[in-house]
C-alpha cells in the first residue's frame, strides 16, 4: 500500500479543521481558578499501613488543593494509594500525619459528634454501589437524611427530587437487587447528594461499569458539577474517565504525587515519568514503527503536530497547503477532548522544497502548534521497544496494554494502525 | 388402651391441648428474652471482633469463649446446675416458668453466635458507606447491621425456637409440663405407646409450623443476590 492510497491531501478539503469531524462541545474550565479559597486542601498528608512485619508507605508527604466548582481527578497505578487518599478526606482512614481541610473546616481535628457532621457535608460513591439491600431505592436516597434528623414530609420531598434528577423516579420502590449496576450507582449518586455536599468523593465509581455504561454515569457527574457546581474529587485507573469529565488531575506515583495539572496539559505534556507511563498507551504510540523506519527521500518531512485548545478549531493545515508550495499528507490522525478542551494529534508528511517544509513547520509553531519532527524513532519508542523484547519488563508492558484497552479510539476519524492495534 | 380408643377420649385431647400450650409458651418466652438478651452479645462479639468498628482483641476473646462454653454445657447439666438461679428467679424449681430459666439461659450463647454469624456477613462496604455518611455507632447498628442481617437474624431464631422445642421436652421431664413430658408420663411411664404416637406427631407439626413461618419470613425480608 503507498502512501497515496491510505492518505489524501489536505489541500482537498479546504476549510476542514480537525476538531470539525466530531461534534465536541467546548466546555470552559469553572470559574474555579478565579475564586476564593480552595475547597479541599491537603497539606503534607502521609498514611502507612503495617503488613505482616513491614510498614508500607501508602500515602508519602502529598499536598494538593481542589479548587470550588472543579472536577480534579487523581490516577495511578494499582496500589499508587489512590484509594487512600480519598479515605482520608473523609476520614474513612486517619492519617499518620498532615492536614487536611474541607471548606475550610480542619477535618484532621475532628472526632465524635463533629466529624459525624462534618462527614455529611462529603458525599461519596463507590465503585461497589455499597446499597443497602435491605431498602428500596428511595430508602437508601433516604438514609443519609434520616440519620441526619431530616423530618419525613422534608425527607420525602428531598428523595423525590434526586430520584428525578438521576432519573429514576419509576423505580423509587425497586430494591438495589432488581437493578443494573449503572442504575445502581445513580443511587449510589442521589444518596451521596441527599445531604448537599459540597464535595463529592468518586472512589472508582464507574469502575464496575461496562463503557456505554460509564459514560452515562460520567455524564450525570458532569451534569451535577456544571448545574449544581459541585465540586468533584475522583479517583480511577481509567484515563478515558479522567479526559472524559476532569478538569485537573493528579498523578500519584508510589504514595507520592508525581504531577498536577490541567487535564488538556497533563494528557498532551505528560512531564513525570508516571504520568507518561499511564499515557503512552492511551494517547501517544501513535507512529507506526514501520513508518518511523522506512527511508524517507529528501523534501519529506515527518511531523507530529499537536492541536491543543483554540488552535485546533482555526483551519491552520488548509491555509498552510494553499499558501506554501509543501503538500500534507496525513498518516494518523486522533481528535479527542481533554478536560473539556479540544485536541488533536496529527502526524503527517510534509513534502515539497526544504526550505518550504522548514518554514511550514515555523508556521505552525507560530499559531501555537506544537511540532515534533519525526526523522529518527524517538527514545520512547525506543524503549518500548526495548521492553518488549526483554522478558523482564514484561508487568509493565500487560499493565500498560491493560491501560490501552480503556482507551478506545475515536471511531471513524483515524485508522490506529500502531503495533498495539490488536489489544485495543 | 389402643389408638382409636384413645382418639375417642375427651381427657387425652384435653391433656395434649395443655401441654401443647405449655410447650409453646417454654418455647416463645424463652426464645424472646434469649434474643433480647443474646443479640446485644451478638453485636458486641461483632464490634469488637479484628478489624470490626470497635475491635478489641481481649474483650472478642474473653466473650467468646464465654459464649462457647456456654454452648458446650449439655442441657440436662445446665439445667440442673442453675436450680438455685433457677428457684431465686422464679421462687420454684418445678413447673412450666421454672423450666424458661434454663432453656433461656441454654438458649443465650446460641443465639449470640447466630446473631454473630449474620451481622458478619453485612457487607463491610455498606458498613463504610454510612460511616462515609455520618451515621453514629448506634445508627450503624440500629440501622444498617441488625436491620440488613434481618433474613440471617430470622433464619437463626427459626433454628433457635426449633432446638428450643427439643430441649423444652427435656425440661418437661423434671416437671416442667409440655409435650415431652406428657410423652413421657404416659408413653414410657405408664407404657402406652399410642400417646406417645400422637405427642410426637404433633411435636413433628409444631417443628413443622416454625419453619415454614420461618422459610416464608426470611423470603419476605431477603432482598440480597
Ligand atoms: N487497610 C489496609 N491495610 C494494610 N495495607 C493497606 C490498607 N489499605 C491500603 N493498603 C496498602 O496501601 C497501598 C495503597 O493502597 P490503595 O488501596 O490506596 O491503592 P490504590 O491506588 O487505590 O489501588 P487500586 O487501584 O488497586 O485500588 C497498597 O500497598 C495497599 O496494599
Ligand atoms: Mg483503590
Amino acid at each position: 500500500m503507498t502512501s497515496t492510497q491510505r492518505s489524501f491531501l489536505l489541500s482537498q478539503t479546504r476549510d476542514w479543521t480537525p476538531l470539525e469531524v466530531v461534534e465536541i462541545a467546548t466546555e470552559v474550565v469553572p470559574a474555579a481558578a478565579s475564586s476564593g479559597r480552595p475547597i479541599i486542601e491537603v497539606e503534607h498528608l502521609r498514611k502507612s499501613f503495617r503488613q505482616a512485619d513491614q510498614q508500607v508507605v501508602a500515602l508519602d508527604d502529598i499536598s494538593f488543593q481542589v479548587e470550588p466548582g472543579e472536577i480534579f481527578g487523581v490516577m495511578g497505578l494499582s496500589g499508587a494509594g489512590k484509594s487512600t487518599l480519598i479515605r482520608c478526606i473523609n476520614l474513612l482512614e486517619r492519617p499518620d500525619g498532615g492536614v487536611i481541610r474541607v471548606a475550610g473546616e480542619e477535618i484532621t481535628r475532628l472526632r465524635g459528634p463533629a466529624l459525624m457532621a462534618a462527614r455529611r457535608r462529603i458525599g461519596m460513591i463507590f465503585q461497589q454501589f455499597n446499597l443497602m439491600a435491605s431498602r428500596t431505592v428511595a430508602a437508601n436516597v433516604a438514609f443519609p437524611l434520616e440519620i441526619a434528623g431530616w423530618p419525613r414530609s422534608r425527607i420525602r420531598q428531598r428523595v423525590a427530587t434526586l430520584l428525578e434528577l438521576v432519573g429514576l423516579s419509576d423505580r423509587a420502590n425497586a430494591y438495589p437487587n432488581q437493578l443494573s449496576g449503572g442504575q445502581k450507582q445513580r443511587v449510589g449518586i442521589a444518596r451521596a447528594l441527599a445531604p448537599e455536599p459540597v464535595v463529592l468523593l468518586s472512589d472508582e465509581a464507574t469502575s464496575a461499569l461496562d463503557p456505554e455504561t460509564t459514560l452515562s454515569v460520567l455524564g450525570l457527574l458532569r451534569r451535577i458539577n456544571r448545574e449544581m457546581g459541585l465540586t468533584i474529587l475522583m479517583i480511577t485507573h481509567e484515563m478515558q474517565v479522567i479526559r472524559e469529565v476532569c478538569h485537573r488531575v493528579g498523578v500519584i506515583d508510589h504514595g507520592r504525587l508525581v504531577e498536577v495539572g490541567p487535564v488538556s496539559q497533563v494528557f498532551s505534556r505528560p512531564q513525570s515519568p508516571m504520568a507518561r507511563r499511564l499515557l503512552r498507551a492511551h494517547l501517544s504510540n501513535d507512529v507506526p514503527a514501520d513508518l518511523l523506519a522506512r527511508p524517507r527521500s529528501d523534501g519529506r518531512q515527518l511531523v507530529r503536530l499537536t492541536f491543543l485548545g483554540e488552535v485546533a478549531e482555526q483551519p491552520i493545515v488548509a491555509q498552510l497547503v494553499r499558501e506554501l508550495p509543501v503538500l500534507v499528507n496525513v498518516l494518523y490522525g486522533r481528535i479527542d477532548r481533554l478536560g473539556g478542551q479540544p485536541w488533536g494529534r496529527l502526524v503527517v508528511e510534509l513534502s515539497g522544497p526544504p526550505a518550504a517544509v522548514a518554514s511550514a513547520c515555523a508556521r505552525l509553531r507560530r499559531e501555537g502548534v506544537e511540532v515534533e519532527e519525526l526523522g529518527v524513532p524517538e527514545p520512547a519508542t525506543i524503549q518500548q521497544a526495548g521492553a518488549n523484547g526483554l522478558g523482564k519488563d514484561r508487568d509493565e508492558q500487560d499493565e500498560a496494554n491493560e491501560q490501552s484497552q480503556l482507551a478506545e479510539p475515536v471511531p471513524g476519524v483515524a485508522a490506529r494502525a500502531d503495533v498495539r492495534g490488536g489489544a485495543a | 388402651m389402643g389408638l382409636g380408643e384413645l382418639i375417642r377420649s375427651p381427657y387425652l385431647w384435653e391433656q395434649l391441648r395443655q401441654a401443647s400450650g405449655e410447650t409453646l409458651a417454654m418455647t416463645f418466652i424463652s426464645l424472646a428474652l434469649a434474643e433480647v438478651i443474646g443479640i446485644p452479645i451478638g453485636v458486641w462479639l461483632t464490634l469488637s471482633r479484628p478489624g470490626h468498628l470497635r475491635a478489641h482483641p481481649a474483650v472478642y476473646q474473653v466473650l467468646g469463649t464465654i459464649v462457647n462454653v456456654g454452648r458446650s454445657l449439655p442441657f440436662i447439666i445446665l439445667m440442673v446446675a442453675i436450680i438455685p438461679f433457677t428457684r431465686w428467679v422464679v421462687g420454684t424449681s418445678i413447673g412450666t416458668w421454672a423450666a424458661i430459666v434454663p432453656l433461656t439461659v441454654a438458649a443465650i450463647p446460641f443465639v449470640a453466635r447466630l446473631v454473630e454469624t449474620s451481622l458478619n456477613e453485612v457487607e463491610w462496604g455498606v458498613i463504610e458507606a454510612a460511616q462515609a455518611m455520618g451515621a453514629s455507632l448506634l445508627q450503624i447498628v440500629w440501622r444498617v447491621l441488625l436491620r440488613e442481617a434481618r433474613p440471617g437474624l430470622v433464619a437463626g431464631a427459626t433454628i433457635t425456637a426449633i432446638n428450643l422445642i427439643g430441649y423444652s421436652a427435656m425440661a418437661g421431664a423434671i416437671g416442667g409440663g409440655g409435650l415431652g413430658d406428657l410423652a413421657i408420663r404416659y408413653g414410657y411411664q405408664r407404657f402406652q405407646p399410642a400417646v406417645m404416637l400422637v405427642t410426637l406427631v404433633v411435636l413433628v407439626v409444631v417443628v413443622q409450623g416454625i419453619q415454614f413461618t420461618g422459610d416464608v419470613l426470611v423470603r419476605r425480608l431477603d432482598h440480597r443476590g
